[in-house]
């Protein structure tokens, strides 16, 4: 017989089972068991508050944070009356969403059938809103804007939801077109028929612009990928570009947080420069110079201006030249400076410095006669003069008046080669002007110990190679009073839209003496009279010396030549420093002819223009040339 | 009675006194001080809600001002881009070859032959020559007539009415007009191109 079966009461359970029925035990077992959970949540909160509190909270912060460049604002050059050369225009690039102008700016599965029937036309007609402010094809426009996917790096379709319209747009144009794009047009009934399209924005992307366009090109240089790649650009790269700043802003899926941290690194802008050029003659320079070398057929030409008193650079032109704003429109070997990079055997220009330094030496006067011949033998060569004479007597004036090659070297012969070189040297030739330019060559000057037929040579312009602002500096040294000025071409510095800062004077040494540079300068004033109807500038007493020289060629021998001038006034007083030079691929014509004119005209506008006034005696008496 | 006893016998009757004199003593319910349930509810969920509703005040005036912020710095910037672009725009026109290329447009010429005047004694340094405005003839060519369209003001800028009767004047009065018939073609050529000139600066309000 079996027993009814009993439920077991809690005080009769069987041994071994928990007691989860007892409703004290189960509230014991759930203390416990949240008081193991806040524990481990408690413990938690000491590990993040306490044990690794700052390291959590970097991470946190890392998360929120975001950060971004600020960008530098490049310096501007300037001329040295403060027009700008070279500036960067805050211009931006015009850039679409075309996903979302594929869905009118609305989720996909919110748009309404007017949004489609919009989205359907808006690429055609937004394009034609944006190719008239731009001037980019609409149809180009049109298809970047109806391509509205794209494939990632793991070959998936994606939407595209950026595209670039227009590179570096003025801003004023972006305005325009964002105003055209945004206006509705409705009918008569209220409904909207076109506009107010999205998906089109801007993003800042800076241009460098040259206000100037071809004026002092060569000097100021050109940009390439936000880098400075040729001239000043390339020189002072770091001084004009700055240093870029860093923002650093906590965010959150609104955007930036109010009150939240934010760091701010400024930026710090570029160094302005400005320089020495002048502007308006450079324009002047350039434009007469250009016209010169294609009248006459030449390769290239180069004209500098300089304040002799202070070697200032006032103009530095090349031709051909070249736009800064368009230099991939210029041919490679005109972005260059030719009037630093290129050298040249100076050719008859020298003698005024071989005469001066003749004179300093006290081994010649102006008035010293020298019988020569006809030619004279330095080393293997004979050299002769461009003038035919038979054996005449010819004054110190008069080899540099007459430019005697043969009077020249029979002159120079009085001093040793070393002495020679070392006035030379003492002139800046053979060393570089250090303009701060990239290219510049420092040509070259036979060493102390070289033989005599190449300080014979040297005497008349050959053996020895310049520049042709060294050549500059060194005549300017002479119309100087016989004090070596190196030339300048950058004049001040400071901070972005500051206070300019000048920079350091120029090196400055005395290399011949006053009245031996004085004497020189008188005797080229000769030169001057002997040509008067094409060198004299009217109103003042000016004077010049013509050169013409060889051109080496790269592969070795000569190509073509070089034709200059140079010339100095007031004489009494010289103040400017003009010097041509012209290159041409034949032997054809000489300084004279060819660069005599540019010479003259640069030099007449010059001198009113920097406050030069005139002479009041001009000197019109031809001293003699040669022994009567 | 001795008066010993008396006095240990005080305290007992005093006792016996107070006890007859002595109320019955009974509890007193204290007065609920407790809020009712229903009026805490109340006061949490009023303070809850008035949290929020600050909560949300504040939310809001910071939004509001993050959004004039950020339009102000949008306008900041816009401005910002449209002063350099007009100074971009200034900088062109004044470029020597804008100036020098209107200059030569409106049929000036320049002078390589300047003279000084001392003022002090009204003595006139140089020997003034006419110019006849073929000295420097590239200075004077006019490749291209610059291109004005971006170039022209809005149309909140102060007039050139200044400018524009003056504009015809210099011809006239120049010396090139004064020069013999020989040398009027080179003095003709750039009124020929005036009336471009002319009518580009007409353009401008």
């Amino acid at each position: 017989m079996s027993q009814p079966s009993r439920r077991p009461s809690s005080s009769r359970r069987r041994p071994g089972r928990v007691p989860l029925a007892s409703s004290a035990f189960r509230l014991r077992l759930l203390t416990l068991m949240v008081a193991i959970l806040f524990s481990l949540v408690g413990a938690r909160a000491i590990q993040v508050q306490v044990v690794s509190a700052e390291a959590m909270a970097a991470e946190a912060a890392k998360k929120m944070t975001v950060g971004r460049d600020v960008p530098a604002q490049r310096g501007t050059i300037t001329g040295r009356d403060g027009q700008v050369l070279a500036q960067t225009e805050a211009t931006v690039n015009v850039i679409a969403d075309p996903s979302m102008i594929a869905t009118n700016g609305k989720e996909p599965e919110a748009m309404r059938d007017s949004d489609r029937a919009k989205a359907a036309v808006a690429p055609t007609e937004m394009a034609a809103i944006i190719a008239a402010h731009t001037g980019v094809p609409a149809a180009e426009i049109e298809a970047k804007l109806r391509r509205t996917t794209t494939t990632n790096a793991r070959g998936e379709t994606v939407p595209l939801k950026y595209v670039q319209l227009a590179k570096q747009v003025p801003s004023s144009t972006w305005v325009s077109l964002n105003a055209a794009l945004n206006e509705v047009v409705r009918d008569a009934a209220g409904t909207v028929v076109r506009g107010g399209y999205v998906g089109v924005f801007r993003e800042s992307n800076p241009k460098r612009i040259y206000p100037m366009g071809t004026v002092a090109s060569n000097v100021v240089g050109f940009m390439s990928d936000g880098k400075g790649r040729s001239g000043l650009e390339m020189a002072q790269e770091t001084a004009l570009a700055g240093t870029k700043g860093r923002e650093q802003f906590e965010t959150s899926p609104n955007g930036k947080i109010p009150l939240g941290n934010q760091e701010l690194l400024p930026a710090v802008d570029g160094q302005d420069v400005q320089l020495t050029i002048d502007p308006d003659l450079q324009w002047m320079v350039e434009k007469r110079l250009g016209e010169r070398v294609d009248e006459v057929g030449g390769n290239w030409g180069v004209a500098v201006v300089l304040d002799v008193e202070n070697g200032e650079l006032l103009s530095l032109a090349n031709y051909p030249s070249y736009d800064s704003n368009a230099p991939g429109d210029a041919e490679a070997g005109d972005t260059g400076n030719r009037a630093i990079s290129a050298v040249y055997e100076p050719g008859s220009v020298q003698k005024v410095l071989t005469i001066a330094s003749l004179l300093d030496a006290g081994v010649t006067t102006p008035d010293r006669t020298y019988p020569i011949g006809p030619t004279i033998t330095i080393g293997e060569h004979t050299v002769s003069d461009a003038f035919k004479h038979g054996d005449i007597d010819i004054t110190t004036r008069g080899i540099l008046v007459k430019s005697s090659n043969v009077g020249a070297i029979t002159a120079a012969r009085d001093l040793t080669p070393a002495q020679l070189r070392g006035y030379l040297a003492g002139f800046g030739l053979g060393q570089k002007a250090n303009l701060g330019l990239p290219g510049e060559s420092a040509g070259s000057l036979p060493g102390a110990g070289m033989p005599q037929f190449q300080a014979d040579s040297m005497s008349y312009g050959y053996s020895l190679s310049t520049s042709a602002v060294q050549m500059a500096a060194a005549i300017g040294a002479v119309a100087n009073d016989g004090v070596y000025t190196a030339p300048s071409i950058i004049k001040a510095s400071g901070p972005h839209n500051g206070a300019l800062t000048p920079v350091a004077e120029p090196v400055s040494r005395r290399v011949v003496s006053e009245e031996a540079a004085r004497a020189t300068v008188e005797m080229m004033e000769q030169r001057t009279l002997d040509s008067e109807s094409l060198l004299s500038i009217p109103g003042y007493r000016s004077g010049s010396k013509t050169g013409t020289a060889r051109l080496t060629a790269a592969t070795g021998g000569y190509a073509g030549q070089v034709a200059s001038i140079v010339g100095v006034a007031p004489v009494e007083d010289p103040q400017i420093l003009v010097y041509v030079l012209i290159a041409r691929p034949d032997t054809t014509g000489a300084g004279l002819g060819m660069a005599g004119p540019v010479y003259r005209d640069i030099m007449s506008l010059a001198l009113p223009r920097y406050g030069v006034q005139p002479s009041n005696d001009i000197e019109q008496v031809k001293l003699p040339l040669f022994k009567e | 009675m001795t008066a010993w006893e008396t006095i240990r016998e005080a305290p007992r009757r005093i006792g016996e006194a107070a006890a007859q004199a002595r109320p019955q003593l009974r509890s007193i319910t204290s007065p609920r001080r407790r809020m009712a349930g229903a009026t805490f509810a109340v006061f949490v969920i009023g303070l809850f809600f008035s949290g929020m509703v600050g909560m949300l005040l504040l939310t809001t005036l910071l939004q509001n001002q993050a959004f004039e912020i950020r339009a102000a710095q949008r306008t900041a910037s816009e401005l910002s881009y449209r002063a350099s672009d007009l100074e971009a725009q200034v900088n062109r026109a004044k470029a020597p070859v804008a100036l020098g290329q209107r200059a030569a447009a409106l049929g000036m010429v320049p002078n390589p032959r300047a003279v000084f005047i001392d003022l002090s004694t009204g003595e006139v340094l140089g020997k003034p020559v006419p110019v006849r405005g073929d000295e420097i003839p590239s200075l004077t060519r006019v490749p291209v007539v610059p291109p004005l369209e971006d170039e022209v003001p809005p149309a909140d800028a102060p007039p050139a009415d200044g400018a524009q009767p003056a504009e015809g004047e210099p011809a006239a009065d120049a010396p090139a007009a004064e020069q013999p018939a020989a040398e009027q073609p080179a003095a003709e050529q750039p009124a020929a191109e005036q009336p471009t000139a002319t009518d580009t600066a007409g353009a401008t309000p």
